[in-house]
This record gives structure tokens, C-alpha cells and sequence, in this order.
């Protein structure tokens, strides 16, 4: 190995490197400008100055996103007291259709129903949970509608409703797997790819750079649509994660070609119509299955929880008895209960307590 | 390369004027603090670097450097800091196996941060930032020539590190 070697494989880690860190810091300016004033940095980390990226506003037309709406209705059930605060049931993907599982307990999964009747099986999957009965209250399927659209299907449960959104309500790209309703049901976050910008507008698709994906965040109540995007990086984006206010949306963002890997959290409070930062809170963790454990970022790795960004320090082992890989991981909003899969099965965890839930499931929430 | 606002005087003490003056420059000051901190600790040094700035406004002398090397100079002040009062905490864990071109991506990261200080900074600067041998000495304060001799010392020394990790 001689010094031009090393001088030519400094040179292209450097390319690849700054080409897969872009980001600008976000800078509150008023920490800056007015120095005497309070140092507000970490609260407003998201509002930073709007200087380099183009923003885009992307508000749906008048009508919604759902084609028609039905009340939430209550299930009915009351958790019993040995399960106090554990949600007694949860939604899933099995065989290409959407199930609700009623009181998944170690050995059974007394009853399952409000499947979908859509031929084609759904893509992602996320449910709203109601934390003070302990019932699943929503559950919001995404099917893929040709190469860049987007249906989404809502379930109630109680009535066994369904309504479906407008396709174009995501127009231009379409679902990927990670979809995540926040803890107060009142938005729906989800990932959309498109396909290789060359064929992207002969399919009227969006322009999106070849591979970058892009979170869409819906407002639920307003139907407001806002947008973050990984370009032009190419980048997979996974394991969505609302914080229980509701607010910070966590997720593994795993960016190409160096394989760059970033546990990002967006502020979905940031003002603007699309959002443009989303604030990097570590790098290359173990695993990427990240959730939030009370009020910090954690994931479980080699049968251990681990701090991934939080108040305690990296690497801190939180709790022990875990499947040694987990391939997903879905957080109740307390953060004492979890659904985890591994290797085909699907496990609850009750405040240090695993037990395995019958069936092949994808994608389980509560 | 980053390029470099040449000849650029501080605004004087406008606020909205300082914002537009180190806007060109805060992708290389974000990346230089990410590589000498974190990821989770580079908008905090760049925000310290950037009140140090505003405060230091008037002493800019645009005839010793551009205004990039001299906010980038603040950055690598303000990350040393960083990093002596932030001490790491917490268990350390396994990393996985991962993939060969990862791993030799992680290798050559964590044999740039085991190199000495200046030589560290002078690879950082020069390879990651995109600074050419002239803006590194003048965020490193020094002349050309020691810039120079000091990535060829950097050089050698990931050589030999190197070299051992890949028969390892």
C-alpha cells in the first residue's frame, strides 16, 4: 500500500462521505443573534433558517382524504386486572389481508376478523390505539395502486367499518412498508418510494431522485398533507416511531452508497409546508429496529434493550430476556408493553414479561 | 470542494446580514463538527460556533483567510471543547457483522479518529471537508508547507493501521 493509495482511498471515503451528509445544521437564530437571550436550541431544532432547500406546499383539495368518515366506536372490552394498561389486542398482516386479534395471550389469539376484501394484500399497516381502554380504536391499511399511487383503507372496530381514501390523496409515488399512526390518532405517517427517476414521469409519477424515499406525514383532522424527503440522497427509510406526545416522529433512515446508516427524528411541529430537516440523533446503530422507551430512543439487540439517543447514555442495557434478533418492534405509547417479531414469531413483552402470540403476522401494533 | 467566499467583509453587527453571510458555509461547518463530535452533537457545535462568531464578528480580518476557514477554525475550537466536557457514558456493546465495504469504511473512520490531533484535523479538513491545502492552514493557523508534512505524517501512520487491519 503506498501513500498515493492511501491518498486516493481518503479522497473517495471523503466524496462518498459528503455526498451521503448533505445536511445543513439547523441554527436558531435568535440563540445566535441575540447571545444574552435564552438558549432555546434543542426546542427549536427544527426551525431553522429556510435557505437551501426548496419548500413545497402540498395541501389536499377541499373533501378530505376519505372518501366518507364513521364515527371511532368503542370496542367494548375492559382490561382486566392483571393486564392493567396492556392493550388487550392488536392489528396485523397475515395472509395478504388485514386481521384484528382480539386479547393475544401467551397461547392464544381468542378471535381475529375485519380483513380486508381488497384482492391485492396491503403493503403497510398502521393502527391507533385508544391507551386508556386498551383496545385498538383505528387501523389504516395502504395498498399500492399501480406504480405511484396510493390507497389507504381505515378499519373501525366495534362496527366493522371500512372507508378508503382518495388515490391521489399521495399522488406521485407509492407506498412502501412503514406506516405509523401517533399515539392521539390524529396523524398518519408513511413512506413512499418511486421508481428509478428515468421511468418516474412517463409513469406520471413524482420526481424523485433514483432510490431517495420520502415520509409523508397526513393530518388526520385537517387533511393536510407535509413531506420530508431523503433526497437526493438514496435512502431506505424504516421503522416509523411516534414519540407519546405525538409530536417527534423517530425513524432508520439507511443511506446509500456508503451505507450510511441515521436514527432521524422529525419535528412535526416545525413550521412550513414541507418539512426540511430531520435532526439526526445517531449514527450506525446495532439494529434497525429503533422504538421509543420512555421518552428516549432504544432498540433491542442480541436479547438486550439498548439506549439507542436519550438521556442515558449509548449502549445502556434498559432490560434483558429478549429474542436474540428482532426483526420488528411496535411500542405501546407507555413503553411498558411491546410487540416484537422474530424469526416468524410474534411476541408480547408486559413490563419484563414474554410470551408468544399464535399465527404469522407482519407488521403487529397496538 | 467547498468553495470559498473570498474578500467578504462581516456585516456589521446585522443580524439578518450575518445569517446570508455564513449561510454558503454551514454545510462544511455542520460536516466538520459531525466528524470531530457526532451526528447528535454537530448542530449543538455549530450553534456554539456560530454565537462565538457573531460575537467575534468585528476581529475577522478578511486579509489572513476566507471567511469560511475562519468559521471553520471557531468550529474546531468550539468542537475540542465539546468534546473535553462531554464525556461518554453508558455500557459498550457489540457492533454486528457487517457488510466488507462497510467495514472498511468504519476502519478508515476509526483510524482517522485515532490519529493525533493536528494530523486528525488536517485529514478532516483536507479529505472530508474539501478544503485545499491553503484553506487548511489557515484554519489550522499554520503555513502551507506544515499542512502538507502533517497529512503526509497522517498518511503514514493510516498506512500502517490500516495494512494491519486488512491482513487482520
Amino acid at each position: 500500500m503506498t501513500d498515493d493509495d492511501i491518498d486516493r482511498r481518503l479522497r473517495d471515503h471523503g466524496t462518498a462521505w459528503r455526498e451521503a451528509n448533505h445536511d445543513r445544521a439547523g441554527i436558531d437564530w435568535d440563540a445566535v443573534t441575540k447571545p444574552t437571550g435564552p438558549r432555546s436550541w434543542r426546542a427549536l431544532a427544527g426551525a431553522s433558517v429556510a435557505a437551501v432547500v426548496v419548500i413545497v406546499a402540498v395541501v389536499l383539495a377541499a373533501g378530505g382524504v376519505f372518501s366518507h368518515s364513521t364515527p371511532a366506536a368503542n370496542h367494548g372490552h375492559e382490561p382486566t386486572a392483571a393486564m392493567h394498561g396492556a392493550p388487550l389486542n392488536f392489528y396485523g398482516i397475515a395472509r395478504r389481508k388485514v386481521w384484528y386479534v382480539d386479547f393475544p395471550t401467551a397461547l392464544d389469539a381468542q378471535s381475529s376478523g375485519s380483513d380486508s376484501d381488497r384482492d391485492d394484500g396491503p403493503v403497510a399497516l398502521g393502527v391507533a390505539n385508544d391507551v386508556k381502554a386498551g383496545y385498538v380504536r383505528t387501523a389504516y391499511a395502504a395498498y399500492r395502486i399501480g406504480r405511484c399511487r396510493t390507497l389507504i383503507e381505515r378499519h373501525h372496530i366495534g362496527n366493522a367499518e371500512s372507508s378508503v381514501s382518495d388515490p391521489d390523496t399521495i399522488n406521485g409515488s407509492a407506498v412502501a412498508t412503514p406506516m405509523a399512526v401517533s399515539p392521539d390518532g390524529t396523524k398518519l405517517a408513511l413512506v413512499t418510494t418511486a421508481p428509478l427517476s428515468a421511468r418516474s414521469e412517463a409513469l406520471g409519477c413524482a420526481p424523485l431522485r433514483s432510490g431517495s424515499q420520502q415520509l409523508v406525514i397526513i393530518n388526520l383532522r385537517t387533511h393536510a398533507v407535509r413531506r420530508w424527503s431523503s433526497s437526493p440522497n438514496p435512502g431506505t427509510l424504516s421503522s416509523l416511531q411516534w414519540s407519546a406526545d405525538s409530536r417527534h416522529l423517530a425513524f432508520f433512515a439507511l443511506y446509500r452508497p456508503m451505507v450510511i446508516s441515521r436514527v432521524q427524528v422529525l419535528d412535526t411541529a416545525a413550521p412550513g409546508h414541507d418539512y426540511e430537516l430531520a435532526k439526526v440523533v445517531a449514527m450506525n446503530p446495532t439494529s434497525s429496529s429503533i422504538f421509543w422507551w420512555h421518552g428516549q430512543l432504544a432498540t433491542i439487540y442480541r436479547g438486550s434493550m439498548h439506549v439507542v439517543a436519550g438521556r442515558d447514555g449509548v449502549g445502556k442495557v434498559l432490560a434483558t430476556g429478549f429474542p436474540s434478533e428482532v426483526d420488528s418492534i411496535s411500542s405501546d405509547p407507555t413503553g411498558n408493553h411491546l410487540l416484537l417479531t422474530s424469526g416468524g414469531t410474534t411476541y408480547r413483552w408486559d413490563s419484563g414479561q414474554l410470551s408468544a402470540i399464535k399465527g404469522q403476522w407482519t407488521q403487529p401494533g397496538w | 470542494m467547498e468553495v470559498a467566499v473570498r474578500g467578504v467583509a462581516v456585516p456589521d453587527s446585522d443580524a439578518d446580514e450575518f445569517r446570508g453571510w455564513v449561510a454558503p458555509h454551514l454545510i462544511a461547518m455542520g460536516r466538520l463538527a459531525t466528524r470531530l463530535t457526532s451526528a447528535a452533537d454537530s448542530d449543538d457545535v455549530v450553534q456554539e460556533a456560530l454565537v462565538r462568531a457573531w460575537r467575534k464578528r468585528s476581529k475577522y480580518d478578511e486579509t489572513r483567510g476566507t471567511a469560511q476557514s475562519w468559521l471553520l477554525a471557531i468550529v474546531a475550537d468550539r468542537a475540542r471543547r465539546h468534546r473535553t466536557r462531554t464525556r461518554a457514558t453508558g455500557e459498550l456493546i457489540d457492533l454486528p457483522a457487517l457488510r466488507p465495504d462497510v467495514e472498511r469504511g468504519l476502519d478508515l473512520d476509526h483510524a482517522i479518529a485515532d490519529l493525533p490531533k493536528r494530523q486528525r484535523l488536517a485529514v478532516e479538513l483536507h479529505y472530508l471537508i474539501g478544503l485545499d491545502v491553503r484553506e487548511c492552514a489557515a484554519v489550522m493557523g499554520c503555513s502551507d508547507g506544515t499542512v502538507k508534512s502533517t497529512l503526509f505524517d497522517a498518511r503514514a501512520k493510516l498506512r500502517g493501521v490500516l495494512e494491519e487491519t486488512d491482513q487482520s
